[in-house]
């Protein structure tokens, strides 16, 4: 399968122009014939939405968005993104498939950061399942930011209160997508994919990390998405504070190659 | 956004933390000023290294041509300070306009002499000029419609050793999460030729220093009283900026750095001038943030409180 890691600098709030923005890129990674293109967390409102994601009306408007995507998007063409869930009074930090002709959701965020700069507990629930979603003869499992970050030896936090990473092992992924609005710290970029790579040892499988990029407000993100394939080698690294759209191709089927006879 | 790129052949080529910070630094900027609506930035250089390593990110993040700078000596500044702030502005590119101060210091004194019953002194006198300058920079800003920088550091958000509406003022407080080591270290960097690359990348000069050794080696000074230097008030740069980490990053109390064999004095002195200033931050320009714990969002702590080690 041809994936398209879109690492993309959005405009807080602006959900008109960062579909619009989105959207081109989609065209253009179906142009260089990509099937599924992903973007980061939260992607059509920019992180952090901060109290903007209180405002019913922007979430109504975040879904007529995503409908237009819809109807722009060429057939056969997947593309997974970040958005905000609303159920009944629950906002959920979300992931949708956008596919011509309609959209829906296919993950909830399990861990929401609430330290340091982060407050995702402010505005959202978490979901309580691990996410896989069967598209294009993969099976993908779908994970939001912090769901990444489940090794505290790594991450130098506390253990989490689930591990989402553990929890996709039976389901076994052909590979494992993490979309992140990650803000730049030293060193950091070598701790995502030191978590990244535990992640693979775990599920012996590709992991595709797409994150933010630019400054909103004071929090700077540094985009470095990057792909490491199935043994754990970093395959695909994209640039350091810089918009960029990458092509991944991944070995279909995703299995190793037989030994010779 | 070019056409989709197929895969960096040197996937592993990684930038030097120096190089991730400036352009972090430079992103965040320009960022801020696009979205926010700003084509243009303004700063007041003051001969000092803070001020210099902001101009030279403003010129990298926007351009040399929406870049102004005010120089406002007074008669504190020591001479090298409109010289090297001007050498500095050249090398950048950059347009200036110099204000001397001292005709609105003498016209404040006047002023204020009847209600004091006598002329300002001391800090009150030191926090007018910082106050002149920074009515001065916002006047500009607004005829000019520029986004105003702040140029503090870490250390000086820190102890407080800024002042609130006159070197404060600002949109943006550019290197608010670099410690004054820090500072020396970056600008260093950037006079050095490992920041080729990235120098190239953001249109400054190729060659030659951009910050120059005059401002780099120059001890730091506020230039607020006859020969002043920022080691009169406080410890050198290197040690406050270890203890503030240990504050400040790693949550330790007073007692634990006394128990780990810092000098008592020192320790709760820095404690006491981290705790009063809390009511200058929260007042204080966002701050870029670059390190695990900066002043923003990610450092909450009450203003009128006390702790068991108020001295």
């Amino acid at each position: 399968m041809r994936i398209a890691l879109i690492q993309s600098n959005p405009l807080v709030g602006d959900l008109q122009g960062n579909r619009q923005r989105l959207q081109q890129q989609c065209l253009q990674a179906a142009e260089a014939g990509a099937e599924l293109a992903l973007a980061p967390e939260l992607a059509l409102w920019g992180y952090p939405p901060r109290d903007l994601l209180l405002q019913p009306a922007l979430r109504q408007q975040q879904d007529r968005q995503l409908d237009q995507l819809s109807g722009a998007l060429p057939p056969g063409f997947g593309l997974l993104l970040g958005v905000v869930e609303t159920s009944g009074q629950k906002l959920f930090n979300a992931m949708a498939l956008v596919e011509r002709g309609g959209w829906r959701l296919v993950a909830r965020k399990r861990l929401l950061p609430s330290y340091d700069v982060f407050d995702e507990q402010r505005y959202f629930h978490s979901g309580d399942q691990p996410a896989l979603l069967s598209w294009g003869g993969q099976r993908l499992g779908l994970t939001l930011c912090e769901d990444l970050w489940v090794e505290p030896k790594i991450s130098g936090r506390n253990a989490p209160l689930c591990d989402p990473i553990a929890e996709l092992q039976p389901l076994k992924p052909d590979l494992l997508i993490n979309l992140s609005a990650s803000p730049f710290g030293q060193g950091k970029a070598e701790r995502r994919r030191q978590l990244a790579g535990a992640a693979q040892q775990r599920l012996g499988c590709p992991v595709l990390y797409v994150n933010q990029v630019g400054g909103n407000d004071e929090l700077i993100f540094d985009g470095n998405s990057f792909v490491l394939d199935a043994t754990g080698a970093l395959q695909q690294q994209l640039p350091c504070g810089e918009s960029a759209l990458q092509i991944w191709d991944s070995q279909s089927p995703a299995t190793p190659t037989p030994p010779e006879p | 956004m070019g056409q989709p790129e197929p895969s960096d052949p040197n996937p592993t080529r990684a930038l030097s933390p120096e190089a991730q910070l400036w352009r972090m630094l430079v992103l965040g900027v320009q960022d801020y000023a696009r979205k926010c609506g700003f084509r243009k930035a303004l700063l007041g250089l003051s001969g000092g290294i803070d001020s210099a390593l902001v101009a030279a990110l403003a010129v990298a993040a926007l351009g040399s041509q929406q870049v102004r700078a005010l120089l406002m000596p007074s008669p504190y500044s020591s001479e090298g300070s409109l010289q090297d702030s001007l050498a500095l502005a050249s090398r950048l590119n950059l347009a200036t306009s110099t204000v001397p101060i001292e005709p609105l210091m003498q016209q404040y004194d006047g002023s204020l002499d009847p209600a004091l019953g006598q002329k300002p002194e001391g800090i009150t006198a030191e926090n007018l000029q910082s106050r002149i300058r920074g009515t001065l920079l916002m006047a500009v800003a607004n005829s000019e419609g520029q986004l105003l920088l702040a140029t503090g550091n870490k250390s000086e958000l820190a102890v407080g050793y800024c002042t609130l509406y006159g070197d404060m003022n600002g949109g943006l407080a550019v290197i608010g999460d670099l410690y004054k080591s820090e500072v020396f270290r970056l600008t260093r960097w950037l006079d050095s030729p490992a920041a080729a690359g990235e120098r190239q990348r953001c249109g400054l000069p190729a060659d030659g220093p951009v910050i120059g050794d005059a401002i780099l080696n120059k001890p730091p000074s506020a230039e607020l009283r006859p020969d002043q230097k920022d080691s009169d008030s406080l410890p050198d740069y290197p040690y406050l900026d270890r203890l503030l980490q240990r504050f400040i990053e790693e949550h330790a109390s007073p007692e634990e750095l006394i128990a780990s064999g810092e000098p008592s004095d020192a320790v709760q002195r820095i404690w006491r001038l981290l705790k009063r200033s809390e009511f200058k931050r929260r007042q204080a320009a966002p701050v870029l943030k670059l390190s695990a714990r900066s002043f923003g969002c990610g450092w909450r702590m009450p203003i009128a409180a006390r702790t068991g080690a108020e001295g």
